[in-house]
This record gives structure tokens, sequence and C-alpha cells, in this order.
């Protein structure tokens, strides 16, 4: 009787969805080639690359300002493949490799943080309600509308400039403000797997509060967690660059994609390189991120048909 | 040996026959559910799902509990294992007083009283296999893990007619036959004394409710465990139950025998039940009392009798006086006033 039910589990078809899904898999593929080169960056900047801090200065034009030679798109060569930046004349790509490092790092992180936060707070508000619910639901509702900008700034402003405490800083405002989010979505999901049997047949046995939420609730939230995992990653990303655009990120030497952008805005008329290549780092990892994250979210889905 | 092991339990035997206690004894219990509206949800009334309910259940037995949709049977039996906290009431499991038990005493109690549910698909997490869904109770309560909680899942398997291999299987790969046993494996996993069985047969096929059915009885006989069956299912209480008690509007209309009620029934309500049951000979055939309207709300519900409204032989009293229980015979209690002693003449 039971051979005859060849059922196939959530995980298979997600991923025969997923496989079939181009744009999905292309988002996908791309991210996973992004962490690589985070993770591997000191070894493709000894092969691509130039150290961190060595100054080409006969890259640049003295003459005109410090920037690269017109004409050369920003110092493009097969030596330099991105470029130099101007007045330094310190190899883009290098820049790049490395900022791609701090930002994935601070987004992973600060990811981590609101998800976890925010799977804690949403299971619980969702499955005791009543007065706790009420408390971490306007909780949520007093982060989604608190200025965090105008926070991040002013906190991490006072702080000391050393890159130990502002990356772990940074992670903790940016997880620390982006767990509501998810925790909406989580409390959502709890309030109908509470009215589940399965719930009510785990407390006739005996199971404890704890054990409910997390043995029996979690499983079933996998799904959730995921998808809005992985659509946070893109939106940490441009928040890490937003605050480093405004000089409030990881401190100098240590690079970073939002700083390249906001020194770039001084040459953009004359080496509008310098801008277009930290502005297509975090555009393509964004849109990689964001499209992956769509179509597993697509795949996960039992309603959708495909 | 055998002299050996009569000394040993027969003591224990006539103790149980002397103190005569029943497996589990409730009493007025009631159970209202608040109707909050407004911003301050303040109670503007109350469901009452269960009201001034009262039966013993005897070790060994099966008590059926019949009734139409919504007259409380399924708050009853929730109420009882406290999956739902009652309003007011007493209940006592093996003598122990259910509603007094704190949360640790609770969690004790509650190896000795299971349930299995009406919907096989949402009663099994999906995201677990049968190993873990079976062997839940036995990890909870820390009794078993590992290779002597596969084990011990493996035997219940076989006791609910499921093979090994299915062990890491999940409930989507099951039909709802097989996922009724599974539950009921479960129930049976920690060696319960009472089962509560929740519509366990209405979500399935006809044909498999036999089954089902039949795998109740065969375990209830190889565990000497008691059932208290929830059920709309006349055919299905008739089948399993010893007693039976059939519930209207939150009360008790009557409880007797299994075999007196349905062969003799005195109360209106189960008389109309009873004449609805279709015949298999069509000439034998009696016939059918039609009740009309629908079940009043249990927010308001009638004064006097609730039946009254429906019941075809009414009279004035029963619009004024709520009918108290009356023993017929012996085990055979009845709330109607057609058998009140003191009221052979209907005053007016």
């Amino acid at each position: 009787m039971a051979q005859a039910i060849e059922g196939r589990s959530l995980k298979q078809i997600a991923w025969s969805r997923l496989r079939r899904d181009r744009v999905a898999l292309a988002g996908g593929i791309t991210a996973i080639l992004l962490i690589l080169v985070a993770v591997f960056a000191p070894l493709l900047n000894r092969v691509f690359g130039h150290p961190q801090n060595e100054f080409h200065q006969d890259l640049i034009n003295p003459n005109l300002g410090g920037i690269p030679e017109p004409g050369t798109w920003g110092g493009v060569s097969a030596d330099f493949l991105l470029g130099v930046q101007p007045v330094t004349g310190r190899d883009l790509f290098t820049q790049i490799i490395y900022g791609s490092r701090v930002s994935l790092l601070v987004a992973f992180l600060a990811t981590l943080v609101a998800v976890v936060i925010g799977v804690v707070m949403g299971i619980v508000a969702g499955y005791f309600g009543g007065w706790v619910d009420a408390v971490i639901s306007r909780l949520m509702d007093l982060i989604l509308a608190f200025p965090l900008v105008l926070f991040g700034i002013a906190l991490i402003s006072v702080l000391p400039p050393r890159n130990s405490v502002r990356i772990w800083l940074l992670i903790a405002i940016i997880g620390g403000f982006s767990w509501p989010y998810i925790g909406r979505i989580i409390r959502g999901q709890t309030m109908s797997l509470r009215e589940r049997e399965f719930v009510e047949a785990a407390r006739g046995s005996g199971a404890s509060s704890r054990w409910i939420l997390f043995r029996e609730l979690l499983p079933n939230l996998a799904a959730p967690i995921l998808v809005y995992s992985t659509l946070i990653i893109p939106t940490n990303i441009l928040f890490e660059a937003a605050l480093s655009f405004l000089g409030v990120g990881v401190a100098p030497p240590t690079p970073s994609w939002g700083r390249l952008l906001s020194d770039a805005v001084n040459y953009y008329e004359f080496d509008p390189m310098y801008m277009a290549v930290p502005g297509c780092a975090i555009f393509i990892t964004v849109l990689a991120f964001n499209l992956f994250g769509d179509g597993l979210r697509d795949a996960l889905d039992p309603k959708a048909s495909r | 040996m055998d002299e050996l092991e009569h000394q040993v339990t027969a003591p224990n035997h006539t103790a149980r026959l002397d103190q005569r206690t029943p497996l589990l004894v409730v009493r007025d219990l009631v159970k209202h559910f608040p109707i909050r509206t407004g911003f301050l949800r303040k109670a503007v009334g109350a469901v009452r799902a269960v009201d001034r309910v009262s039966f013993d259940l005897e070790s060994d037995e099966t008590l059926g509990l019949v009734g139409e949709s919504g007259c409380g049977k399924t708050t009853l039996g929730r109420t009882i294992l406290r999956l739902v906290e009652p309003t007011s009431g007493r209940a006592f499991f093996k003598g122990k007083d259910l509603f007094a038990a704190s949360g640790e005493e609770m969690r004790k109690l509650r190896r000795h009283m299971q349930m299995v549910f009406q919907d096989p698909y949402a009663s099994l997490n999906p995201r677990m296999t049968v190993e873990q869904i079976v062997g839940m109770p036995l990890s909870i309560h820390g009794i078993a893990r590992g290779r002597q909680r596969q084990e011990r899942v493996c035997e219940l398997l076989g006791q609910v007619g499921l093979a090994p291999r299915f062990l890491s299987r999940y409930p989507h790969e099951f039909s709802g036959g097989q996922r009724q046993r599974i539950g009921l494996a479960r129930a049976l996993a920690l060696n319960p004394d009472l089962i509560l069985c929740d519509e366990p047969v209405s979500a399935l096929d006809v044909s498999v409710q036999a089954q089902v059915l039949n795998l109740l009885q065969d375990i209830k006989k190889a565990f000497r465990l008691s059932y208290l069956l929830i059920s709309h299912d006349l055919a299905v209480v008739r089948h399993l139950a010893d007693r039976t008690a059939v519930m209207y509007l939150g009360k008790i209309a009557e409880i007797a025998r299994s075999e007196d009620l349905f062969t003799h029934p005195a109360h209106p309500y189960t008389q109309a039940l009873l004449s609805a049951i279709p015949s298999a000979s069509p000439g034998q055939r009696g016939q059918q009392i039609l009740l009309s309207g629908d079940v009043p709300t249990p927010i308001s519900p009638p004064p006097g009798c609730r039946f009254h409204p429906r019941c075809p032989v009414a009279f004035d009293r029963c619009r004024l006086e709520e009918p108290i229980e009356v023993e017929l015979e012996p085990a055979h209690r009845v709330a109607c006033h057609l058998y009140d002693p003191h009221a052979a003449v209907p005053s007016g």
C-alpha cells in the first residue's frame, strides 16, 4: 500500500523548481562566486592584483589633479583589471575584492543576528499571544519606526575608530534593527501553526513550551527562515554601504565599497570609472542575492503551481 | 510459581474491588468560553460549551460520547486532559485531582492519559519522521533514547500493524488510515490507562474506518485500557462502547449501557437520533422522528430543558424548569421531566 505512494519531500520539490528557474539559479551562482571571492581574496590578489598599499604614481597624471590618464578607462590594463584609484594610484581590483570581505562579513553576521533575534521573538510572540505578543509586537513597531541611519551615525561616530570595535558595532546595529522584518513573518506563521493538532498532541504528551517551540514548531519554519534570511542579506549589504558612504563604516585603511563610492564623488566628472566600479560591485551583489531569494521563495511556496 | 504470583496479585485485586474507585470521575464540569469584544476585551457573554457534566469511567471500559457537532463533546474531552482549562467542576483520575494538579504533576499524569486525534493530517508533525513522532513521548519523559527508543518504536508500530521499515518515513508518505495508526502508536507509547479518541475515524474512508475500529478494539484488549470515545457516528459508538452518553448543548441528556441505550432509548432526543440511523432491511424500518429547527446557540441556551424547542413531547414544565438526572434502572440515567417520579402528572 505504501509503496504506491511515492511522496516527494519539500526539499525535492523545491530543488526541482529552483533548477528550472534560470534567473534564480544565475543569482545563486553569482552569490556563491562572490562569497568565494571574499573568502579567497588574498589568493586572488596575489595572482591578479597588487599589494593593498602599493602606490602606482606612474599611472596617474599629477597635472590633471591626480586622475588616471584620460582615455584609459580609469587606468584599466591587463595588469590593473579595474583601473587605479585617483591620487594614490592604488589597484582598484585589490580594493574591491578586499572590500567584499567587509561587506559580506558585516551583512552575513548582521543577518545571523537578525534571524536569531527575529525567530526567537516571532515564535514566542506567535505561540504565547496575549500580553507577550502585545509587548513584542509594539517593540517591533518601535524599531521599525526608528530613524535608523541617524542612530547609526550618532552611535558609531562617538566611539573610537578602531575597526575591531566598529565592525562588531556595525553588525550589532544592522542586525539589531533588521530583526523585526523576519520577526513579523515568523510570528504570523507561528500563529497559524500553533492551531494545528500536532501541537496539541505534543502538549497532551507532556511537552514543555520550550519543547513545542523549538522541537515541534521550528522545523516547520525552516522555509520562511531560509527565504527571508536570503532577502535580508542584500538589504544589509546596502545598509553597510550607506553607513560607510556616510563615513561611519569601517575605518580606513580597511577598504569598503561604501567608502570607495563616497571617495569617488570627488572625481566622478573626470574619472567616472572610479564611481562605476564599486557601484557595480554593490549592484551586482544585491541583485544576485535578491534574485536568488525571490526564486527560493517561489520554489518553497507550497501554493505555487510550478 | 503460580502460587507466588497469585499471592502477589491477589491483595491488589481485592483492594481495587473494595475501593471501587473508577478510573476517571468527572463532577459538575463546566467550560464557558468568554466572548470578548472592544478595546478593553471586556467579556460580553460566554459560549456555554460544557455545562455541569458528571460521569464516571471505569478502568477497562469504553465510554462513548455522542452528539451533534457543537454540542461540546470535544471540549469536554479536551478539558478533562486539561488541554483547555475548565471554568469550574472537578475531575479525578486514579483518585488524583486533575484540576488541582500543578504543571509538573500534570506532566506526570499525562503519561497515563493520551489522545488520538480526529484529523490524521494535522495531528502528525509534517517535519518529523515516524520514529520521531512515535518516540516523542518517550523522549519528553526521558524513558528511552537512541537505540532503545528505536526498538520501542518498532514494537509499537508492530502493535498497530505497521512495518518497522516505515521508521524513517515522513507523514505525507502515508494514507489516512496509516496515519491514524501512527497516531495510535504515539498514544500507546507511554502505556497509558486512558486514551481519549476524538472522532478517531470520521476523517477516514468508510472502508478504512472498520480496520481502524477493529484495531482500537484489539488494542484495548491487549493493553487493558479505557477509551473515552467521542463521535457523532452512532454506529461507531455502538460498535465499540460499553456505555454511551448522549450530549445535547453542553449537557448529558442520557447515559446508559450501550445495549440498553440503543434498544430502549428514554430521552426524546436519543429516540430521535436513533430513529435517524438507516436500517439494513428497508421493510423493518421504524418511523423516523423528525426534529424541527436547528440546535440553539450555546451562547444563550433556551430556559428550562435545553431540548424543549425541538422536543416533540415537550410540555409546560419543560419550558420553565431544567430537568435533573433520574436513574431509570441501575446505570441508566436520563435528564427529562417525562421520567421524574415527582411529576407524574404534568401540572396545567
